[in-house]
């Protein structure tokens, strides 16, 4: 081992930390070792030295430290519950103020409605919309729903004829001539009828809605008799 | 009988300031000299042992008697002296020679101590001032450890948990500090 390891167990020994093994190892170190040896004399006088620098004595200003250690009292307003409310409730208006001048700085609408008080953000676009416009989309919407109730009332016209050919074919295979002869005539009538009322269905389209309205109650009527008609029949 | 810091502590977290009191008395004066060797200005040191025994104070309720009292209270006291050290950049801004005069100007009581005769007085404080200035003079590390190691007491194994260092870098610091004092003194003589 070197010097360098020793020269750390002196200081280790000058102090009295030393254990017993390591402290004969040291000794016989320093039987032979006139360089560490010397080390120790050399810290042994350092040490006394360091002993020069005597202790001072100043006791602490205790009354000082208690005064350090208490929580600072309160200010005066922080002492009063109303003050401090007081205060809290100032500060969140002036947050408030704040806020709100900042939104309308930088473009936000703040208007006090009816409803309460309304931030809009943006400008609202509205059209600009003319009479004779406003004519053309309530007759556009008009029509709209006309061309749909046609839709339906030609949807029920061929589910209706459906029908009938169904119950036709049905009594058709029935072996009486005369009344083979009976319902082609009325089969030949209601397919007139149907027909018409097809190409009625195609200019009801573009009709006035009082055309319409009439139209469609003669429809509806035609159909009603149909189906009258057919059930007498069948009876 | 008298009780242990670590007790102490125990009935300070209750909020029992007697026992505060007590702690302060036992360690005011250890403290004062280790915070005066390692600043080496002896006001700005009663400053920081005020600081230390107020940390102490508001730090009671985390204090857990894991280590030993001495220990946590000289690391509080290391971590703050380091701190003003480094702030204070003592090195830079004031010559070595401005320490001394610090100090060596003041009025000595000793001068008037009939068991001290006036000439060994004088060589007393004169050797004095060259250890304070050898002091001064060692990297802060290596002052740390000799100042808890020769004057007040503290174990190598104590030193490395008051530092956070492994024992081994303790004793390094501590040969070679004491290597380059040996140096500094014998050089004066």
């Amino acid at each position: 081992m070197d010097c360098r390891f020793f020269r750390e167990q002196i200081i280790v020994e000058n102090y009295e930390e030393l254990e017993a093994e390591a402290k004969k190892s040291l000794e016989a170190h320093l039987q032979t070792c006139r360089e560490c040896t010397q080390f120790q004399v050399n810290l042994n006088e350092t040490q006394q030295t360091l002993d020069q620098w005597e202790e001072v004595d100043r006791p602490i200003d205790i009354e000082a430290l208690h005064k350090a250690i208490q929580p600072k009292p309160l200010s005066w307003w922080a002492r009063s519950p109303a003050w401090r409310w007081l205060s809290w409730g100032v500060a969140a208006c002036l947050i408030l103020v704040i806020s709100l001048s900042a939104l309308a700085w930088i473009g936000v609408d703040i208007k006090w409605e009816d409803r309460g008080l309304t931030l809009r953000i943006g400008q609202e676009t509205v059209p600009e919309i003319t009479a004779q416009e406003l004519v053309r989309l309530l007759q556009a919407e008009r029509h709209a729903t006309q061309v749909e109730i046609v839709k339906q009332l030609q949807g029920a016209l061929d589910e209706f004829s459906e029908q009938l050919q169904v119950h036709l074919d049905e009594r058709q295979k029935q072996t009486n001539a005369q009344l083979t002869l009976i319902y082609q005539g009325l089969q030949s009538q209601r397919v007139q009828d149907l027909e018409l009322i097809r190409q009625e269905l195609q200019q009801l389209a573009g009709a006035t809605e009082a055309e319409f309205l009439e139209t469609q109650r003669a429809f509806e009527f035609i159909l009603a008799s149909h189906v009258s008609e057919i059930q007498e029949d069948i009876k | 009988m008298e009780k242990s810091d670590e007790a102490l502590m125990l009935q300070l977290q209750t909020g029992d300031l007697l026992s505060f009191d007590t702690l302060v008395k036992r360690w005011e004066k250890p403290l004062l000299n280790y915070c005066y060797r390692m600043v080496n200005d002896l006001p700005l040191a009663e400053d920081l042992r005020q600081e230390v025994f107020l940390r102490i104070y508001k730090s009671a309720k985390t204090y857990r008697p894991t280590a030993q009292f001495s220990t946590w209270m000289y690391r509080i006291a290391t971590n703050l002296c380091l701190d003003t050290l480094t702030k204070q950049q003592r090195r830079k801004e004031m010559p070595i020679d401005t320490y001394l005069d610090s100090e060596s100007e003041g009025f000595d009581e000793r001068l008037i101590d009939p068991s001290n005769p006036p000439h060994a007085v004088v060589i007393r404080k004169e050797t004095e001032s060259r250890v304070r200035s050898a002091l001064a003079c060692l990297p802060e590390d290596q002052r740390v450890v000799i100042t808890l190691r020769h004057y007040n007491g503290m174990k190598f194994h104590e030193i490395a948990a008051i530092v956070e260092r492994p024992i081994s870098t303790v004793k390094s610091r501590m040969t070679a500090g004491m290597e380059r004092l040996s140096r500094m003194l014998s050089k004066q003589e």
